[in-house]
């Protein structure tokens, strides 16, 4: 070892940043990002503090605890659904060789294209009287009319949980896809080894090793099932938030509103917190390095045709089914959407949501560093308490935006008038970077929830080994983090793009004037039920959702550590 | 790394997107003429009158389409109000605008003649452009003339199980049951509710022409909709089989001859405060108000025009003509909150056998 | 050349003291092992003076120069200390080559680095894998890489985090004599963290033994071997046979011989300490002989035999010593042994 060893590079000095802890400018960011992300939660939670004239009184009289009950049916319904098709077909997919399995890999993603409007519709239109499945019944049995058999109600709460079910399972399937590939093989040889075969290695230490993958997909699609509007109303279903929407608009009550609104909210965190509490203590990190390709159990005959089965019908339900019919009224209607407007609508959806996948990431990956890094409880739970935007509706959060946007912008006019006499007039409100801002609101959970999983991945020596190699935190993140992230970067910035190409309620208070979005383009007519006419639009939803889904699951596949390729890393 | 830059140049690309977006609103006079309107109603309702107007005006009209929250919008932004005219549908928001104090009263002689007294604010905050009844219609097999004819009839109990409606808590059944209460008070409203509620065939749900629908398909005998819907079933050449559904039901207008009068409803429009664009707001629902926007609304749309002498369309002419309830729009409006509650006593909504 | 001084450094988490006001320096080029059971406090103390946690309580100098400070609230953050740290679990990047991961704390890769690197490389055995990704290398590999990498940016201070713990033994013994030749080599100021006491032996220069938080000993390792400065020292170093005794006419007499102790005033109870080395057995049946005891068992080590003898106490319970002999003895169970004790092996402390 030659012995004439430079001088260091670097000479310690006073002005080297001793004072300011590095680590203080990312828990300061970290903070006001979160609190600039929770004001629209803390506005509704101001609303709610006025009063409302005996709604309250008059709502537990009368349909409160029916809210509550459907509400809850609901959810149960979802939550189960929703667990049982994603991590099933998950480890189908990812444990399991048999014919097609190629194909669903990718392909189970496709319903989270769909808007779950779209597909309520669909159903509804096969199933009911004058459809498909009614139709071919009365033909095979000879019926004449609707007194001449039973036939399940279909505008129901049933209804309304499989579709929220079919258009919800690949938030599980994704995280949970993403967790059995994560897997040391190790754990579950060892499994095996202690007597338990491929379905028990399964449920008692896949699945447990998994839970907080799929505890997160879980979370989220129960947040967007209680928060639905468009699919509960048109299956005449009364949860929670259809009676939100009854005491803001019809009882006039805005106050009323929001202390539902905050009221479910404190649901919701009471569960997140729940699930949290329960796993406590218990940590996920990888203990070993070891990784060999995974192992597959070929089925065979029977099996074989049973996990195909179980892949095709959530698959054929929730994206080809509705495809195929909007493609076929697309079809026949395209002369009333197909104008130059049309493209100027797809051209905005497109540009909006890609702008938005970018910034909710970019928050998404500061904040969930930002905690990394300072480690402390009260900030942890802070970001988390931002993330809850998902679980409030859609225009409850918007018109808590509406307010504070509108003082801001007042304020700042008044002070530029008071000061240049200048106006500015509204500088946000109205605008895309106010649209912008609710969307980061509203969907911070899916970044930051992603982000935060796949952070804690990585063992934090990774942190400390860069640290004391010369790179300051941002510099770690750029050097060490990202690269290993690739994937759940991707995966996030994906999810946020798919869910804004759908989103409904804020982009419709929210937008500037003249400015459509495919979806809210398609729910002038949906609206009222016509979804024929918008057809190419809906269709155009989903075609756009299409792409990104397939390069989310690539991603998702690619990550799995242990590869010889250059891009092996943890992921999502 | 590479994915370090393409996220940098993916937020680059943000904030330049957003550069390019465009102003938020247009603030100030422009050449041209510009007006800003927020509308209830669908862009595919209103823009054939809407392009007729700035066809023969120049003014432009930049329009948002927003059903929930546009009050909010309105307060919010205070005085940069960025809208100028209102577009609704429904009494409930004519008046809760109005309630909320954000219509500028508008004094004009040609909306005055064309818009009878009646269906306009006295002090000129709001105008009614077109109305719309919502009748009843009843299967022509299957129930006969004169057997249903008013809106008490529809909680006798020989019409159990053969009427199918929209939710109860839709804003055109609230405005009905709201001119109930207001005619017959609250008790007795609620009596007429629960009656109506078991006599429903199935769960309230759908649209209107559902409703239709459920009639031809054999499901109930009586619907409740709006006039207008049957127009557009009835002309619906992309979908002929709504043209069935139409032709398999009668159109009846309740409680004419000695009764009270058709329950109608209106859409309507008026000028916010501190609207920037006043003078062209105001020549915007003069225009609406007029005799061509009139045609169109009724030709178009099948609705009931308000100014006097402008004739229905054909079709809904062949419905022949009925006596209107003249109870005041604002009477309807102020029963609403009592409806919407009383939907809730009922569990109207819960459908019949529950 | 610098060095690394510590002073009064406290540590608690959730207000439970984890380390108290130690106090420690380790000269140019010179390797001290922090020694003592888990929870010892040592990886704390180790973390801290690296700047990977916030400093509560105390100093710490690095090359003379003061990189944090409680009092005056001064802390320089970690990757501006030149220092080096290798983990337990290496956490070498799984994205990069050895070589990368090596270069990953130098700035500019000149040639002259290139060079060093290159033959730190062969001397480590690890040429060929320079294009390597880590998750391929054996666990020996991945150790040396990690200190490479650690090594790669001239630090001033070298922390090492228990490194030879996730290797197998075989591997160890070969593996340390070459982290140490390195460490020589690199003439850098090294604070190693171990809790194995036959590691620290061989790799330190001197040994700080660690209980509950404080240090007990500071010493080379031939004097915390043989100069134990209290019991906990003694008997951590290796399974250690404790009988009990009083002291009278400045000595104590215990069933395995009388031992002096002149430091003791009379009377005092006090702890016999002796090392199973110290004990030398003959077997025997000469019944005459006075120090005969009965073997409970006697297994092979390979280099010695562990040979336990039971040995009444005047408490009337019999006690299991046990001795370590060099070679193979192994006298059948039951039959009967002479021990006698090396005086130096015997430690006595105070028993309050």
């Amino acid at each position: 070892m030659p012995t004439n060893i430079a001088t260091p590079e670097r000479a310690l000095s006073w002005h080297d940043g001793a004072r300011i802890s590095r680590i203080d400018v990312w828990t300061l960011g970290t903070l006001a990002l979160a609190a600039i992300i929770m004001v629209p939660l803390v506005s509704v939670v101001v609303m709610a503090l006025s009063p409302s004239d005996r709604i309250w009184s008059h709502l537990v009289d009368t349909v409160l605890w029916q809210y509550v009950r459907v509400t809850l049916t609901l959810m149960i319904g979802v939550g189960i659904g929703v667990t049982v098709i994603g991590a099933g077909t998950a480890w189908l997919v990812t444990m399991c060789r048999f014919p097609g399995r190629g194909i669903f890999n990718w392909a189970m993603l496709l319903p989270l294209a769909v808007p779950a409007y779209v597909l309520a519709f669909v159903v509804t239109d096969q199933l009911e009287y004058a459809g498909s499945v009614q139709t071919a019944l009365r033909a095979l049995f000879g019926w004449q009319s609707r007194q001449d058999y039973w036939f399940p109600e279909v505008r129901s709460l049933g209804s309304a949980i499989v579709v929220m079910t079919l258009v919800l399972y690949p938030y599980v399937y994704l995280l949970a896809r993403a967790a059995f590939l994560e897997q040391s093989v190790c754990v579950i040889e060892v499994s095996r080894t202690l007597g338990r075969g491929p379905w028990r290695s399964f449920f008692h230490v896949a699945l447990p090793l998994a839970r907080p993958a799929i505890v997160v997909g879980v979370t989220l699609a129960l947040m967007e099932t209680v928060n639905d509007f468009g699919t509960v109303d048109f299956f005449a279903v009364n949860t929670f938030t259809a009676g939100i929407y009854d005491v803001w608009l019809n009882m006039n009550s805005r106050a009323g509103a929001a202390q539902l609104a905050t009221v479910l909210l404190l649901f919701v965190l009471a569960l997140i917190g729940a699930e949290r509490w329960g796993r406590r203590g218990q940590r996920y990190h990888h203990t070993t390095t070891k990784y060999r390709e995974l192992p597959s159990y070929r089925l065979r005959g029977g099996r074989a045709a049973l996990a195909f089965m179980a892949c095709l019908l959530p698959l054929a339900l929730g994206f080809i089914l509705p495809a195929a019919v909007l493609a076929n009224y697309a079809l026949s209607f395209y002369e009333e959407t197909l104008s130059k407007d049309f493209f100027v609508h797809a051209v905005n959806s497109l540009t909006l949501s890609a702008a938005s996948a970018a910034i909710a990431v970019a928050a998404g990956i500061f904040m969930a560093y930002g905690v990394r890094l300072s480690g402390g409880s009260v900030i942890r739970s802070v970001t988390r308490l931002a993330s809850v935007g998902y679980a409030i509706p859609g225009a409850v959060l918007a018109i808590g935006i509406v307010f504070p946007l509108g003082l801001f912008d007042n304020a700042v006019d008044g002070l530029s008038r008071t000061l240049f006499g200048v106006p500015t007039g509204l500088l946000l409100s109205g605008t895309i970077a106010g649209l912008i801002y609710g969307y980061l609101a509203r969907f911070l959970a899916l970044s930051y929830g992603t982000m935060e999983s796949s952070l804690g991945k990585i063992t934090p020596s990774m942190d400390g080994a860069s640290r004391t190699l010369g790179h300051t935190p941002g510099g770690t993140l750029r050097r060490v983090h990202f690269p290993l992230m690739r994937g759940s970067l991707l995966t996030a910035a994906l999810l946020v793009f798919v869910d804004c190409m759908k989103e409904l309620p804020l982009t419709l208070i929210l937008r500037p004037f003249n400015y459509d979005t495919l979806a809210t383009f398609v729910y002038q007519y949906a609206s009222d039920e016509l979804l024929e006419e918008s057809a190419l639009g809906a269709l155009s939803i989903v075609g756009a959702g299409i792409l990104p889904v397939i390069m989310l699951s690539i991603t998702v596949t690619r990550s799995r550590p242990g590869r010889s390729e250059p891009d092996a890393g943890y992921a999502a | 790394m590479t994915k370090s830059l393409s996220l940098k140049s993916g937020i680059l690309a943000a904030f330049g997107i957003l550069a390019l977006s465009g102003p938020a609103t247009t603030t100030g006079a422009e050449a041209a003429g510009v007006v800003n309107l927020y509308s209830y109603r669908q862009p595919f309702l209103i823009d054939p009158v809407l392009e007729r107007f700035t066809a023969k005006t120049g003014i432009k009209v930049n329009s948002v389409y927003v059903k929930k929250g546009m009050l909010e919008k309105i307060k919010a932004a205070g005085a940069n109000n960025p809208a100028d005219v209102v577009l609704t549908v429904d009494v409930g928001r004519l008046d809760e605008l109005r309630a909320a104090d954000v219509f500028d009263p508008v004094q004009s002689d040609v909306l005055n003649a064309n818009i009878p007294a009646h269906l306009r604010h006295p002090d000129g905050l709001w105008f009614a452009l077109t109305t719309r009844a919502r009748v009843a219609l009843v299967s022509k097999d299957r129930v006969k003339p004169g057997e249903l004819t008013s809106i008490a009839d529809l909680a006798d109990p020989k019409f159990k199980g053969r009427i199918c409606v929209r939710s109860g808590k839709h804003g055109y059944n609230i405005a009905l049951i709201a001119s109930v209460i207001a005619h017959d008070g609250e008790a007795a409203a609620e009596k007429w509710l629960r009656g109506l509620k078991a006599n429903l065939a199935r769960k309230p749900q759908g649209n209107d022409r559902a409703q239709s629908k459920a009639i031809y398909e054999g499901i109930c005998d009586v619907a409740i909709s709006n006039t207008y819907y049957m127009g557009l079933m009835m002309t619906n050449d992309k979908k002929p089989e709504q043209k069935q559904w139409a032709a398999a039901v009668h159109l009846t207008y309740l409680d004419q001859d000695n009764g009270r009068g058709q329950h109608v409803n209106v859409s309507g429009a008026g000028v916010l405060k501190g609207a920037k664009h006043r003078a062209a707001a105001i020549k915007l629902l003069e225009f609406l108000s007029g005799d061509e926007a009139q045609r169109i609304y009724a030709e178009h749309n099948h609705e009931y025009p308000v100014k006097p002498g402008v004739p229905f369309s054909q079709l809904v002419q062949s419905w022949g003509s009925f006596k209107i309830d003249t109870l005041s729009v604002q009477e309807i409006a102020k029963y609403r909150p009592a409806a919407s509650k009383l939907v809730d006593k009922v569990r109207f909504n819960d459908g019949p056998n529950s | 050349m610098s060095d690394l001084i510590v002073r009064n450094l406290s540590h608690q988490f959730d207000g439970y003291p984890v380390v108290r006001e130690v106090s420690l320096a380790v000269g140019p080029g010179e390797v001290v092992c922090l020694l003592g059971p888990s929870g010892c406090g040592k990886t704390t103390l180790l973390r801290v003076a690296a700047g990977l946690e916030k400093l509560q309580q105390g100093q710490v100098l690095i090359d003379g120069i003061v990189v944090a400070d409680a009092d005056r609230g001064l802390s320089l953050p970690p990757e501006k200390r030149g220092i080096g740290l290798m983990f337990q679990d290496y956490a070498l990047f799984p994205h990069l080559t050895v070589r990368e991961n090596i270069q990953f704390g130098v700035g500019a890769t000149t040639a002259e680095r290139r060079a060093w690197i290159d033959s730190a490389l062969e001397m480590m055995d690890l040429t060929g894998y320079a294009g390597s990704f880590p998750h391929t290398l054996s666990g020996g590999q991945q150790q040396r890489v990690a200190l490479l990498r650690a090594l790669a940016p001239n630090p001033r201070a070298l922390f090492l985090d228990e490194p030879f713990s996730g290797l197998d033994v075989t591997r160890r013994a070969q593996v340390r004599q070459q982290t140490l030749k390195v460490l020589k080599n690199a003439g850098v100021a090294t604070l190693m963290v171990t809790h194995d006491p036959e590691e620290a032996m061989f790799m330190a220069d001197r040994i700080l033994v660690m209980n509950m938080g404080r240090v007990v000993q500071d010493g080379t390792p031939v004097e915390t071997y043989f100069e134990p400065a209290d019991a906990f020292v003694a008997g951590f170093f290796g399974p250690i046979n404790r009988l009990a005794g009083r002291v009278g006419n400045g000595t104590v007499e215990t069933p395995l011989g009388t031992f002096s102790a002149e430091r003791f005033i009379d009377g005092t109870h006090v702890d016999v300490l002796i090392r199973p080395e110290g004990l030398r057995l003959i077997a025997s049946e000469d019944r005459s002989e006075t120090r005969l005891f009965e073997v409970i068992s006697a297994r092979p080590l390979g280099a010695a035999s562990v040979v336990n003898v039971s040995v009444p106490q005047p408490n009337g319970a019999n006690l299991s010593v046990e001795a370590r002999v060099p070679g193979v003895f192994l006298p059948a169970p039951g039959s009967r042994v002479s021990v006698s004790v090396n005086e130096g092996d015997v430690h006595l402390f105070e028993n309050d």
